[in-house]
């Protein structure tokens, strides 16, 4: 049992998933015919009306999990659905682990691993563009032709070059001196290095155009951060998720523009020294900011008015500065007397606040689409799109380079041998082949099913 | 003359000598059931022991207190190392062996065991008690009644044998020979089915008629390395092999005469090796060649007979003949006897356990070609696991649990009963994924508790791995802290030297000064070697093992589990596996069918301990 829908909207989504879900007639009466979608007034075990939803049915095979489900839709209400819930759970449900409706999928054959693993994907990018988005869900996408071709064509290479090394070792004394000759085996791998890393490289793009561009303000205490930052959180009323920093370090919040682009703010309170009297803690505050600040695809300095520097005083983030597009907003204009002329320079608490504000989120929109951030471009020009065949594709790259080191080098052919046969391995899993035991230990974890 | 015994083996071959000697040793009353009790162990076909992954076999055979390395050392007639020029994994010991002196050791090595009577004649079926599906005694072709518990097959190529030369066919396991004609009657009467399969054997040739001036001569390594931990007591003369080859008149001939091979013509209908193909196969796949190398060896000390390496052939006798005088060195050469090929009945080893014995009759195993292998080294390895799990199971006692990443053993009866085969099978390195550890060099390391455990070692074989294992402490910690200078600024540990790939031990002699043996010294530096590349194998078994002893609910209703297919439900509900690995055993069960039995049963890793028996 999972609640496929976030708590706090007006209706909640309540799903089941089963072999045999009569267990819950005491919920919601008697099961709707397969295919049909009834009202229906729920009651709790003691006979106490709950709620009223709307209850589907959709009959194994033909559901998602290709199990019998139940959905039962109800009133958003958190402690009704709460008190659902537990109800539902005392006549014997379990509440599912994460992934697991997708898990089940797989077991069912509903939907390859690969799939489940794009689906895993798409939850994930939150960045990506409804088309993108479309796109990743087509399975079978005329991209995966292509990678598949890649596959194909690198494990056609690889058998080849195995075929030669495993026969010079294991027919030490055949007369087929052609089985000896192992020096074509290093032009394969060359080829196969070439195309597995343009695989990981378009992942890479993808990946960067999938996930929510990120934007951090930084500035000295004092400057006006956090009151741009409320600023902001007020002004955009489609806030996503106010999500509390993992570090006490920095701030994060979820926000969209007013055009509907997505973005990531942090507020980096690690930045707020310069490079005077840095001791231990804060200089890994420091450096965690900066990290922070590399990775970000845009920057907004705030900088009181009354004290305009040209340099942030710290030589590593002017470094970054010089290279980087970033926005610099002037604070406490008010308290300035209207005398220097600073361009964008505004008052964080009067009736002009609402500019600085979207100063920001244009700036944002502008960056975004000039970079083509804007998720819809995702897709171009990717191949890989799931982080399931990237790994296993970054395996296979480091195992070519290995394999093509101690070609040239003065390894001996087992251990040539030895990486060709990883090589193999994870080339099949990434085209989805057959699951061995490797992949067996990777679903354990992915779907966490320890008990 | 005893007819009751604890366990009868069927064959003296060479599955037959380890499977009868493990049982004698572990206590157990054997009889040893052969055709002939002179021929115990005989080489049916070439006069070499060992070859790249085979000599791996063989090492692992003496490591568990095996006889089939000893013999080898004592008869061996010429040796080598194969692949001195590629890594320590895959070098590999190949000994040619005066056959009749091997056979002779073996025969009376084998009569002086205690605990194991030889019985000669032909084992014409077994019997069983029909109630509770358990084999109780053969029977003799000439009507004896012989009791017993436990049954173990290794008739190699002899059940229904029938061996080609051209259009002449005759019935028999090996030349001069019977088949075993009844045998396979009662396994295909408790539920068997049986296939044939086929191998061949070239003709022999009299040495003296044979012009070896001008032809390339073969020595052997003037150092011999032995297979066994037990010194040889003695040396034999050694001598060298010859290397001629074929040429587009003998190919001529040989095409010229496709029509009279039995291999063409249909007659022949069991599968042969594809690794052994016979010299009709070898030029009409590959027409383009001009020539295939041929060794000539030796068979012995005190024979003429050559084999030609390289020649086996089902032509007709006067086809031999006219080919093989075509070739270089010879142009008048007799033959002892012509070459044939063999076709004999096998069983399928998915049809086994994983202790060898059958599916269909308690009690019953099965060892050596009659699974479907080839090779006298695979055939050992076989009888030696078939010996070991039958006395487990007199004893009540569950069987050995294959690990591949202890030893190609191992991996063989792994492949054999889970994959099964449809040509030959035949040990290669690359049929094992830890090829790195699984090496000449550390064979008794790798299976010395095993064997220790199930008392399959005399306390001279414990005594000598004592000091091995000490001598390596010591080696290890002692190269681990001496440092080298290698310029004025490097200084580093003689391990860390090892490691490069110009420096062997030998050339630590200096710094080492003599104070350990060369087998300690050899192990070192393959650690060096491997150093980083092992680590992660190990790390990889580690994860392997942690995942498969996952202990199962037997008890649990996997009837309504997503994707279980109404077969894969049977099997389970029948062998009701305890843990991961013998889950995944069971044939049928896809892999998203594990996972949801594993959820739904799975009580998480349990430290199954590692010799689980
Ligand atoms: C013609 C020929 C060609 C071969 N060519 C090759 C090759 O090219 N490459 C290769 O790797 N291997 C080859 N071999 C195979 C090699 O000989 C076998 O792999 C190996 O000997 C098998 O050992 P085993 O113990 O299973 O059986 P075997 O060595 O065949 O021993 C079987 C023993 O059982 C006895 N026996 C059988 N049935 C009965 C019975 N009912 N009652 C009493 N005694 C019985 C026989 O007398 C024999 O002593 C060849 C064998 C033959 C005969």
């Amino acid at each position: 049992m999972a609640l496929a829908t976030a708590i706090g909207g007006p209706v909640a989504v309540l799903r089941v998933s089963g072999r045999d879900l009569s267990f819950l007639v005491p919920l919601i009466g008697t099961l709707p015919l397969p295919g049909e979608a009834k009202f229906r007034r729920l009651h709790s075990l003691d006979k106490h009306f709950l709620d009223e939803a709307v209850v589907l049915r959709f009959q194994a095979p033909h559901s998602f999990t290709g199990e019998d489900v139940i959905e039962i839709q109800g009133h958003g209400v958190p402690a009704l659905v709460e008190k659902i819930q537990e109800e539902a759970i005392a006549l014997g449900a379990i509440t599912a682990l994460p992934g697991e409706f997708s898990f089940r999928a797989v077991l069912n054959q509903k939907m390859t691993l690969e799939e489940a693993s794009r689906l895993q994907t798409l939850f994930a990018a939150e960045g990506l563009g409804a088309s993108a988005a479309s796109k990743l869900l087509s399975f079978g996408s005329s991209s995966d032709e292509s990678v598949n071709r890649i596959f194909q064509e690198a494990l056609t290479a690889v058998a080849a070059a195995r075929g030669r090394v495993e026969a010079a070792i294991d027919f030490a004394e055949a007369e087929d001196e052609q089985a000896h000759d192992i020096a074509s085996a290093e032009l394969r791998l060359l080829e196969v290095e070439r195309q597995l890393q343009g695989l990981l490289n378009s992942y890479e793009v993808f990946a960067r155009n999938a996930r929510t561009p990120t934007v951090i303000l930084f500035g000295k205490p004092n400057a006006g951060k956090s009151t741009l930052l409320n600023l902001l959180v007020g002004g955009t009323r489609s806030l996503v998720s106010p999500t509390a920093g993992t570090t006490r370090d920095y701030v994060e919040v979820h926000l969209r523009t007013p055009s509907g682009q997505s973005f990531r703010l942090l507020d980096t309170a690690g930045l707020r020294s310069s490079l005077q009297n840095v001791d231990g803690i804060e200089a890994a505050g420091m450096r965690l900011g900066l990290e922070m600040m590399e990775s970000a695809d845009v920057l907004v300095w705030v900088e009181d008015a009354r004290i305009p520097t040209k340099t942030f005083d710290h030589p590593q983030v002017d470094a970054l500065l010089a290279t980087k597009t970033h926005l610099k907003i002037y604070t406490h204009a008010d308290l300035l007397g209207g005398s220097q002329d600073l361009g964008q320079a505004y008052d964080l608490v009067g009736d002009q606040s609402p500019n600085a504000a979207r100063a920001v989120l244009d700036f944002v929109d502008q960056v975004c689409r000039t970079r083509r951030l804007d998720g819809d471009a995702a897709l171009e020009g990717a191949k890989l799109i799931s982080q399931r065949q990237e790994m296993l594709v970054r395996d296979a790259l480091g195992e070519t380079r290995e394999a093509l080191r101690c070609l040239r080098g003065e390894r001996s052919l087992e251990i040539i041998g030895d990486l060709l046969r990883q090589l193999d391995k994870h080339l099949r899993g990434a085209r989805g082949e057959a699951l061995t035991d490797d992949y067996i230990g990777q679903i354990f974890t992915q779907f966490c099913l320890g008990k | 003359m005893e007819t009751r015994f604890d366990a009868i083996v069927i064959g003296g071959g060479h599955a037959g000598v380890e499977a009868s000697r493990a049982l004698a040793v572990r206590g157990f009353k054997t009889a040893l059931i052969s055709f002939d009790s002179q021929k115990i162990g005989a080489m049916s076909c070439n006069p070499a022991i060992g070859g790249v992954g085979k000599s791996h076999l063989v090492y692992e055979v003496d490591a568990l207190g095996g006889l089939m390395g000893v013999a080898a050392d004592h008869a061996a007639i010429q040796s080598r190392r194969l692949n001195l020029r590629k890594g320590p994994a895959v070098r590999s010991t190949r000994v040619q062996c005066d056959k009749a002196h091997y056979t002779q050791l073996m025969s009376k090595w084998v009569s002086t065991l205690e605990h194991l009577y030889i019985y000669e004649g032909e084992a014409a079926g077994f019997t069983w008690d029909e109630s509770s599906r358990k084999v109780t005694g053969v029977r003799m072709k000439d009507g004896a009644l012989l009791e017993c518990r436990s049954v173990v097959i290794t008739s190699g190529t002899f059940m229904r044998g029938l061996m080609f030369c051209g259009d002449e066919r005759s019935v028999g396991g090996r030349v001069g020979e019977s088949a075993a004609q009844f045998l396979s009657d009662s396994l295909e009467k408790i539920g068997h089915k049986l296939s044939r399969l086929k191998t061949g054997t070239p003709a022999r040739l009299r040495a003296s008629s044979i012009r070896f001036e001008g032809l390339a001569r073969q020595w052997g390594d003037p150092e011999k390395r032995q297979f066994s931990w037990r010194p040889a007591e003695y040396r034999l003369p050694q001598l060298s092999c010859f290397i001629t080859h074929t040429n587009e008149r003998t190919h001529d001939v040989i095409r010229a005469n496709f029509g009279s091979s039995p291999l063409f013509s249909g007659d022949i209908v069991g599968v042969g090796p594809r690794y052994c193909p016979s010299v009709e196969d070898k030029v009409r796949r590959f027409p383009d060649r001009e020539r295939h190398q041929i060794f000539l060896e030796p068979e012995g000390l005190n024979t003429e007979s050559i084999y030609p390496n390289g020649m086996s052939t089902s032509l007709p006798a006067e086809v031999q003949l006219e080919f093989l005088r075509t070739i270089n060195g010879l142009e008048s050469v007799e033959l002892l006897r012509p070459g044939y090929a063999v076709e004999y009945d096998t069983v399928d080893p998915t049809d086994l356990t994983i202790g060898f014995m059958s599916k269909h009759l308690e009690g019953l195993f099965l060892a050596g070609q009659v699974n479907r292998t080839s090779g006298y080294e695979e055939a050992a390895a076989q009888g030696l696991w078939a010996g070991i799990n039958a006395s487990l199971w007199l004893e009540n006692r569950d069987f050995v649990v294959p690990d591949r990443s202890r030893s190609y053993l191992e991996t063989l009866v792994d492949d054999l009963t889970s994959v099964g085969t449809d040509e030959p099978y035949r040990m290669f390195t690359s049929r094992s994924e830890y090829r790195l550890m699984l090496r000449e060099d550390n064979a008794h390391e790798r299976l010395y508790s095993l064997g220790d455990s199930l008392g399959l070692l005399s306390d001279e074989q414990k005594r000598w791995n004592d000091s091995l294992q000490q001598g390596l402490a010591s080696a290890m910690e002692a190269l681990g802290s001496q440092r080298i200078r290698l310029d004025r600024d490097r200084v580093i540990s003689l391990f860390e030297y090892l490691k490069r790939p110009e420096v062997a031990w030998e050339d630590l002699s200096l710094e080492l000064d003599n104070r350990w043996d060369d087998r300690v010294l050899e192990k070192v530096e393959v650690k060096a070697k491997y150093d980083g590349y092992l680590h992660k194998q190990e790390q990889e078994i580690e994860q392997l093992r942690r995942v498969r002893s996952w202990a199962l609910d037997p008890s649990v209703n996997v009837r309504g589990v997503p994707g279980l297919t109404t077969e894969a439900i049977e099997k389970f509900e029948a062998c009701r596996p305890k843990n991961v690995f013998e889950l995944g055993r069971i044939s049928g069960m896809t892999p998203a069918a594990l996972l949801a039995i594993v959820r739904l049963a799975g009580r998480g890793p349990e430290d199954v301990s590692r010799e689980t028996l």
